[in-house]
């Protein structure tokens, strides 16, 4: 059951790749509106929006809305995120890096991907994104859903760059103390070389030393158990999430 | 008493005699007349021997166990503790702490050797001549002070040298056989898969070893007045070139005795055998990830104490009122000696440090892709 459902979903992806990819030859959309959920203004305006916060950021914003035609299941809705991203050939710099909501008004579902150095947004950062997604989707209609998404994904987006260079800064400070006290201490242990000796090593002969008596016993062992990191649906690159709207 | 006192002049012209550690001979600087240790020796043998034998006397009488109060009592408070003795050159009177065996004329600059410091239980199983001179252990310090950036610029400039002495210091060597019985915990770590988890294993093992080590003329020097950390730091040795006692060696140092038994120096001697067998014993343990020495048991047996007198060159010198100690190995050459720091230095070294380590991580940060 599940293989078939597998199957069918592939062959979705590749009707569906096959169909918008002519057309996104020469750029790529960034708003695809396949259920036509909105108007030519909205779409542009998005598209408009979209293309400005990547150049901005230097990380793509994709969107894409499939219709009732074009059903998605919830479980593998992600995957079908994971594989259209690749297929519409999406991404900013070498890393090709964005992030890809996809819709499925067919069962009310979306699911996001993150890729590139948009993943240091995994790990929570697009939680809060993506509730206020729905929450606006909901309330106030599709426009102002995506715009609420694109806009507060790219601030997300942004505070995590941000963050991340606190952190380095951080580390930077920490690591140039640490190397400033070990160096300075080294300089003066330098001007230092009255020390009582410890040992009398220098004193054994050689063939001055007789092992009589070896003894390895085993006593005990202790255990640490980390639960292993699980890869979301098998696909090892995926970063990500879903949700329903 | 000049009986007491032994100094070596030339046969030929009657000046002082001086150890010249370049050719290991005793040499003239007047006449150019140089001869070996045996030859000074057998031609003050008859010298010797009367010194000593008036020493004996005197220690038979009693005067050796507090001889300096008898013999400075005419110095007041200053002679307490102290020898008196005449300089058989030029007949000044000379005053010279106890431990002393052996010094210079102040006045006429003879080198004196007191052969009774030296006589019977007293006498030196062996001595390492002194194989550097003076100049060498001036050339030493200078040495001594360069790399050192924390070092402030003056005192290398400015701290002169107040006094220079050659001194043979007292030394208990000691042959050791130590049977050690050492214990440690050790650990092995594997990392494997177990259903969902990833499982960290630390086994711990018991580990002991036992073996019996042999230490061969460990030191300890067997003067008060000497740090034991200075002498400690001079190590090591050479000890293939000791050779037997005699006073012959003396001339141009100064040389002390010994006021600190074998058994009192021997404790600290075993505690470094013992440390040395911990980690010699470790040294044996293989495979494992850590090892911690947990306990130890050693019966130590001291096979030979021989008494011997090591040369070592004393240098003192001083900067903005406060005095630095320095020695050096009169064998080996090396120097010793704690040097001060500059504080400016310092905080200029810790700054320059921070920003360049700063600026260096930044920028492999940033080729990490960090911003």
């Amino acid at each position: 059951m599940e293989r078939t459902r597998h199957a069918f979903l592939v062959f979705l992806l590749l009707l569906f790749s096959f169909s918008v990819l002519p057309l996104a030859a020469a750029v790529p959309a960034a708003v695809v509106d396949d259920a036509g959920l909105l108007t030519s203004s909205e779409a542009a305006q998005l598209e408009e929006d979209a293309r400005s916060f990547a150049e901005a950021t230097g990380c793509g914003f994709y969107i894409m809305i499939l219709g009732d035609g074009s059903s998605a299941r919830s479980v593998s809705i992600s995957r079908a995120a994971d594989a259209l991203y690749d297929a519409n050939g999406w991404g900013w710099g070498g890393e090709d890096s964005g992030v890809f909501l996809l819709v499925s008004l067919s069962d009310r579902s979306y699911a996001y991907v993150l890729r590139g150095d948009a993943e240091k947004l995994a790990g929570g950062r697009m939680e809060p994104v993506a509730d206020s997604f729905a929450a606006s989707f909901r309330e106030s209609g599709a426009y102002e859903g995506f715009r609420t998404w694109l806009v507060q994904a790219k601030d997300a987006y942004e505070a995590a760059g941000k963050g991340d260079g606190d952190v380095a800064n951080f580390v930077t400070l920490v690591a140039a103390f640490l190397i400033a006290v070990i160096g300075t201490m080294a300089a003066r242990r330098r001007l230092h070389s009255v020390a009582y000796a410890k040992q009398a090593d220098a004193y054994i002969p050689e063939k001055g030393c007789t092992i009589t008596d070896r003894e390895d016993r085993y006593v005990r062992s202790t255990f640490i158990r980390i639960p292993r990191p699980k890869s979301s649906q098998g696909g090892g690159r995926y970063a990500g999430g879903s949700g329903r709207f | 008493m000049p009986e007491r006192v032994t100094n070596y002049q030339c046969p030929n012209c009657t000046a002082p005699l001086r150890w010249d550690p370049k050719s290991a001979r005793l040499v003239c600087d007047w006449c150019g007349s140089s001869f070996t240790a045996g030859e000074v020796k057998d031609f003050y043998a008859a010298k010797d021997a009367a010194a000593e034998k008036k020493a004996e006397e005197e220690r038979k009488a009693g005067a050796q166990e507090n001889p300096g109060k008898e013999d400075a009592r005419d110095w007041g408070a200053e002679g307490e503790g102290m020898q008196r003795f005449s300089c058989p050159s030029c007949g000044a009177e000379i005053l010279v702490p106890p431990t002393t065996g052996a010094t210079r004329c102040p006045y006429c600059g003879n080198p004196q050797i007191v052969p009774g410091q030296f006589a019977g239980t007293l006498k030196p199983d062996c001595i390492i001549p002194f194989k550097l001179e003076k100049k060498e252990a001036v050339k030493a310090l200078k040495k001594h002070f360069k790399g050192k950036i924390l070092l402030p610029k003056a005192f290398s400039s400015t701290a002169h040298i107040e006094e220079i002495q050659g001194v043979y210091v007292p030394f208990w060597l000691y042959d050791d056989t130590l049977d050690a019985d050492c214990l440690y915990e050790a650990t092995r770590m594997r990392t494997y898969i177990s259903g969902e988890d990833q499982v960290k294993e630390t086994r711990y093992y018991a580990v002991r070893r036992k073996g019996t080590l042999v230490f061969e003329g460990v030191p300890a020097d067997a003067s008060r007045k000497m740090d034991d950390a200075y002498m400690d730091s001079l190590e090591p040795y050479d000890w293939s070139a000791l050779v037997p006692f005699s006073t012959a060696y003396f001339p141009g140092y100064v040389a002390d005795i010994r006021d600190v038994s074998s058994d009192e120096c021997g404790q600290r001697v075993h505690e470094r055998c013992e440390a040395s067998a911990v980690s010699v014993l470790r040294r044996d343990i293989g495979g494992y990830m850590t090892v911690r020495a947990t306990g130890s048991r050693a019966d130590i047996r001291s096979e030979k104490i021989r008494y011997a007198l090591l040369p070592v060159w004393t240098l003192v010198t001083e900067w903005k009122g406060k005095k630095y100690l320095f020695m050096m190995n009169g064998q080996t050459g090396k120097m010793v000696g704690n040097l001060p720091a500059s504080t400016g230095r310092t905080l200029g070294l810790f700054t320059g440090l921070f920003f360049i380590s700063a600026a260096a991580i930044r920028l492999l940060l940033m080729l990490m892709g960090v911003q």
